[in-house]
């Protein structure tokens, strides 16, 4: 019998002390239920602005897929957070960064293409790790390895002829690469925020006392506004 | 050039009989918002998926 | 050529109005084309499609209109919150976070995305612009308007006098005290989301009795002035306005349900949530009452116009126009904050000397749909796709055999409701329709009912009363002459909120109606919208398509394609 390599059975050992708390595996699965529905809906945006109607029946198809796996993953998180005594977590929602129009087609496809090539690569590490501690989940991801395939590939064939190739996907690299800096520059400016806030507490001492004294909620039927 | 009239109509709202004791709080706290004005517009539910392993 | 742009959005309701010489050319919702439900973001897309269908580009706009204004915002989230501290401040520094850096330079945003000159882009008050929905939209030459929502600037609550070209306020309501705030709170404890979920709370309040009424009046009271006071403090509103409610409101009605958890209205602990939800509509239909006898008295008008998100309350709208001091009453589809655009567009209109707007008489005022496109996509999907002569048939033969039918016609529908354009008919003579619908196609609650567009010729012999300004448009209800023979479409109480249709109007849909009719059939349908669980209602042939590849519907028209699912229903 062949034996997995350390690093292999390291990041597995790794995978499976992150998932221990089924709480937090609700969690983590519900978020991923809300990445897989924003996906769909890039893909609809997609689908709507490509002019070719064959590669617009691609996104289309994907966008199917993606609203599957997104009820896979909530209903995988709603069994979780069941079986660890929680209320059901909170329907799913996303919104969209609308990559086909920022990125292009060329760059849309390269995103994909890579993130699909990730997302295959870590739902079988994670299904791996996790056959035996959760074997429900690992099904879950291994039923989603097969769509997850075929999306990197038509997607890699897509961009492969569109002639765009590494190019692309060295922008698209980048430009993740410098959104994931502004996120964590958001991250790193709320608790700056929150600190000045704090900070100015006597001065927000003195306005809330301000404020209930000089600008009390008013009761009734008030004049009109002031244009 | 366009952040101009947005102050001059955010001062002029708040010149005003009882608003006016707001501006010292609100100028220390816009400079702080000027932070987060830099990084706004983000979508916070991205492809997470995507950017996840 | 004078070409004006109201915009709403940054909360819940995006939408974009583009009015050329007074007259209205285009209004769309952005959640429609960004495909994200209650899209909380700007318009652009909306924006650049209704130029897009006028032909016209940003720099040929006058002007543009944001339908509130963003520095009484700051000052309201800022005053409010101050009173809320010291318990507060995680809101008021989110408020503020919110505030500063994004919604206070909304205007330059906009300015910068469309590429419009900063100095042309303006705000209106918020209750202004819901209260120009009403009233330009009216056939009204003169009305009262009553504006009623969870809150602008301040206001939550105005009464005006619409006369001509000119809007007065005569008094207002300030937050905290708002009846859209209380039931967005109901809402929330009920486990639906705010701002989405309010008319399930509807639906769900006609299953129940308003037993806890008692309960409701210590959290709201009326007054013999049409006023009313809430009390903040048990929904916490001092603290957070996004919570909706506070342990206050817990200690009153009992723990909060779940968001997410499946209904079931056999077991007691979910009657008594229905009674809540009755509870509380029977309130607000007593709110909306006295603020219309105070109206009327203000004002002395036979007809009152009605927005702002409370308006989408059909029920109240339905109490008010049977039992109100008003003759006539009007309320136009789009009377949530999407509605606030067409407002803005249309003060910015009359204000460019370009006079009022016509009255609001359909509601197709979107993106027309493609049906060359659809043609295109279900070939490279591989669906079965033909020209049909005659769709009207063609739609009524499949509703005559007990199919559901999607349809997908001209513009897109203006407001939150579907109305013929982009629908999903069903026989509303089929007593199993509801729970397919509910339980198979949209995956919605159980309680949820649906609703009957018929014939407006033929609309007195099926429901009391009537055809009125309210019936073309949804937004109110009616009581079912007899609920056996249309049980699909008979809520629980025995009322239907009804679409008349007439040619004009909605043409597809009404040639439908009558080919059903000419087959031996009454000439009405169930109709719902079309859009899957969780998706705004669809709007261009690829949405449509989507639709059909996911959801267990057999046939969609698309104009006068007709594209069939494989396996899904007799050909």
């Amino acid at each position: 019998m062949t034996r997995r390599p350390l690093s292999r059975r390291a990041s597995e050992g790794f995978t499976r002390i992150l998932w221990r708390s089924k709480a937090r595996n609700a969690a983590r699965l519900r978020a991923w239920a809300c990445a897989e529905e924003g996906s769909r809906i890039d893909l609809m945006l997609a689908a709507n602005a490509c002019p070719d109607p064959d590669r617009a029946a691609a996104y289309l198809r994907h966008a199917h897929d993606e609203a599957r796996h997104t009820r896979m993953f909530a209903a995988r998180a709603r069994a979780l957070a069941a079986e660890a005594g929680r209320p059901p977590p909170p329907p799913v929602h996303a919104d969209t960064d609308d990559l086909y129009r920022r990125l292009g087609e060329a760059g849309f496809l390269a995103f994909v293409a890579d993130g699909e090539a990730r997302a295959l690569v870590g739902f079988r590490r994670t299904a791996a790790a996790l056959a035996d501690a959760d074997p429900r989940t690992a099904a879950t991801l291994r039923a989603l390895i097969p769509d997850e395939a075929h999306h990197a590939a038509y997607t890699r064939a897509l961009l492969h002829q569109t002639g765009a190739g590494p190019g692309a996907l060295r922008r698209v690299r980048a430009w993740s690469l410098w959104r994931g800096w502004l996120r964590l520059g958001r991250r790193l400016t709320r608790p700056l925020f929150l600190a000045l806030f704090a900070a100015l507490a006597p001065l927000l001492a003195l306005s809330a006392l301000w404020a209930r004294a000089a600008r009390p909620a008013r009761s009734g039927w008030q004049p009109p506004e002031a244009p | 050039m366009r952040f101009v009239t947005s102050l001059k109509e955010l001062l002029a709202h708040f010149v005003h009989r009882e608003r006016l004791v707001l501006l010292p709080l609100l100028v220390v706290l816009a400079l702080a918002g000027l932070l987060l004005a830099a990084t706004g517009g983000l979508s916070v539910v991205a492809p997470l998926v995507y950017t996840l392993f | 050529m004078s070409a004006v742009l109201g915009l709403s959005g940054g909360y819940h309701d995006a939408a974009a109005a583009l009015f050329v010489d007074g007259a209205l050319v285009a209004a769309i919702h952005e959640e429609r084309l960004s495909r994200v439900k209650h899209d909380p973001g700007l318009p652009f897309r909306a924006a650049r499609a209704c130029l897009d269908l006028a032909g016209l580009r940003a720099a040929d706009l006058e002007r543009v209109t944001f339908y509130e204004d963003p520095y009484a915002k700051l000052e309201r989230v800022l005053v409010h919150g101050l009173r809320g501290l010291p318990g507060g401040w995680r809101s008021l520094a989110r408020g503020l976070e919110v505030q500063l850096g994004q919604k206070l330079f909304v205007l330059d945003r906009i300015a910068g995305q469309l590429g419009v000159d900063r100095r042309r882009v303006g705000f209106v008050r918020h209750h202004e612009s819901h209260a120009a929905s009403a009233f330009f939209a009216s056939p009204f030459e003169r009305a009262a308007v009553l504006t009623i929502d969870g809150v602008g600037e301040w206001t939550t609550t105005a009464l005006w006098m619409g006369d001509g070209e000119r809007l007065t306020q005569r008094s207002h309501l300030e937050l905290p005290h708002s009846l859209g705030l209380l039931y967005a709170g109901i809402t929330a404890w009920l486990g639906f989301p705010i701002n989405g979920g309010e008319h399930r709370v509807m639906g769900l309040a006609a299953h129940g009795r308003p037993t806890r009424r008692a309960a409701l009046d210590r959290l709201a009271t009326l007054h013999p002035d049409g006023a009313f006071t809430v009390d903040a403090a048990a929904f916490d509103h001092f603290r957070d306005l996004t919570r909706g409610f506070g342990p206050g409101v817990e200690a009153l009605l009992g723990p909060a349900r779940p968001p997410g958890r499946p209904w079931d209205l056999s077991d007691p602990a979910d009657r008594d949530r229905a009674d809540v939800a009755a509870s509380v509509q029977q309130l607000t239909e007593d709110a909306v009452l006295g603020l219309a006898h105070a109206a009327h008295a203000a004002t002395g008008c036979e007809a009152l116009c009605l927005a702002g998100g409370v308006a989408l309350n059909c029920v109240a709208v339905s109490r008010l126009a049977a039992e109100g001091p008003f003759r006539e009453v009007f309320v136009q589809p789009a009377a949530g904050d999407a509605g606030g655009a067409w407002g803005a567009g249309a003060l910015a209109a009359v204000e460019a000397g370009d006079g009022r707007p016509a009255p609001l008489t359909h509601a197709r005022w979107g993106r027309p749909v493609d049906p060359a496109r659809a043609a295109a996509l279900a070939s490279a999907l591989g669906l079965p796709a033909r020209r049909v002569d005659d769709p009207a048939r063609e739609a009524a033969r499949r509703l005559s055999q007990g199919q559901v039918v999607a349809l997908c016609a001209g513009r897109a529908e203006w407001g939150p409701r579907a109305l013929g354009q982009r629908s999903l008919l069903a026989p509303a003579t089929d007593p199993a329709m509801p729970d397919h619908l509910n339980r198979v196609v949209k995956l919605r609650e159980p309680f949820r009912p649906f609703a009957p567009a018929v014939l407006a010729s033929h609309a007195s012999a099926h429901f009391d009363g009537a055809p009125d300004h309210l019936t073309p448009f949804m937004t109110t209800t009616r009581r079912v002459r007899d609920p056996t023979a249309l049980p699909a479409i008979t809520h629980v109480d025995g009322t239907a909120r009804l679409q008349t249709v007439t040619a004009p109007a909605a043409p597809t849909l009404h040639a439908t109606l009558s080919a059903l009719h000419a087959a031996g059939g009454p000439p009405l349908a169930l109709l719902t919208s079309l859009n899957g669980p969780g998706e705004p209602i669809v709007d261009s042939a690829a949405d449509a398509l989507a639709f059909l590849v996911e959801r267990p519907v057999p046939a969609l028209l698309v104009g006068d394609l007709l594209i069939t699912r494989p396996g899904g229903g007799p050909p």
